[in-house]
């Protein structure tokens, strides 16, 4: 009983600690230093473009990366017959042999 | 060296108005009023002074980004409690990773390490007397693992003596919601301190 009403005190004056808490005061220097921070800020927002924020710089990134996918899809999908089409016309065009097949040969 | 008047603002709708454009004398006003209050807010959570000036300090950056998005709902003083309530919770998060391990050890049931690395530098509360201070530094590492809305109510009541209406505003909980939660912490103390001093056997 001596041991639980001691912990019971304890805990008692731990917890009314901070009963007589007493006010500290910010540094003197807090308020310029917090003003010259804001002119900084302030200086950056008026060189970048305001305008473009970083949810449209976002937006621009992934429109060029899906064109250049679509570009790079069609690219590779189209490729095998542009280019036999393309070597088929320049062989008939200066009556060169052909993978076609011709009786005139 | 910027020299600025002190204007009084005819109403609290000019004085945002203000903010919202940028004007330096609006915010020369606003740390004239306010800067001595968040920083007990924030010394209160986190008792380190140097801590809680760098936290005061973003607190204060965020407001003078975030201004266009204040709509009113609220007094201007509970939105900026408001803010730097979560810059505290943040900065404790950010440090608490260190301590999960420990809260683990609690829950097992064993004996609570005192890490004198968790969530702020070094404590550094000069508001509280020599003789309380060992005591201070556990009730402050013992609040630490309280859930978070019970941290915040005992907190914002406890320690920086804000009224219950006050923490409602801060809270957007309820009156009864506020008691109970702060029913509930201290209870929460009272127990972990116990398990603490028996396990310790001080």
């Amino acid at each position: 009983m001596e041991t639980n009403k001691t912990t019971t005190q304890k805990v008692d004056e731990v917890l009314s600690s901070l009963d007589n808490l007493e006010e500290v005061k910010i540094s003197p220097f807090f308020k310029q230093s917090v003003l010259n921070k804001i002119e900084l800020e302030k200086e950056k927002s008026v060189i970048q473009f305001s305008w473009f924020s970083p949810q449209l710089q976002l937006a621009a990134v992934c429109i060029v990366l899906l064109l250049n996918a679509i570009v790079m899809f069609y690219t590779f999908t189209n490729n095998s017959s542009v280019s036999e089409n393309s070597i088929e016309t320049f062989a008939q065009e200066y009556h060169l042999q052909s993978s076609s097949d011709s009786i005139l040969n | 060296m910027y020299v600025y008047s002190t204007l009084s603002f005819l109403t609290e709708q000019d004085y945002i108005a203000a903010l919202i454009q940028g004007k330096s004398s609006a915010f020369n006003q606003l740390l004239e009023d306010y800067q001595q209050k968040v920083f007990s807010t924030c010394i209160s959570f986190v008792p380190n002074k140097e801590d809680a000036e760098d936290i005061a300090q973003e607190v204060f950056l965020e407001v003078f980004k975030s201004i266009s998005k204040f709509k009113g709902n609220s007094k201007l003083s509970t939105w900026i409690y408001k803010i730097a309530t979560n810059k505290c919770l943040e900065f404790i998060r950010k440090k608490n990773t260190k301590k999960r391990f420990a809260f683990m050890q609690v829950i097992k049931g064993n004996e609570i390490p005192i890490d004198k690395t968790s969530y702020f530098t070094e404590f550094n509360h000069p508001g509280i007397q020599l003789e309380n201070k060992e005591k201070s530094e556990l009730l402050f590492r013992m609040i630490n693992t309280l859930p978070e809305s019970q941290k915040v109510v005992f907190t914002l009541a406890k320690i920086d003596g804000k009224s219950y209406q006050e923490i409602v505003d801060i809270t957007g909980k309820s009156l009864s919601s506020v008691e109970s939660i702060m029913f509930r912490a201290k209870k929460t103390l009272k127990e972990k301190l116990t398990k603490f001093y028996k396990n310790n056997d001080l």
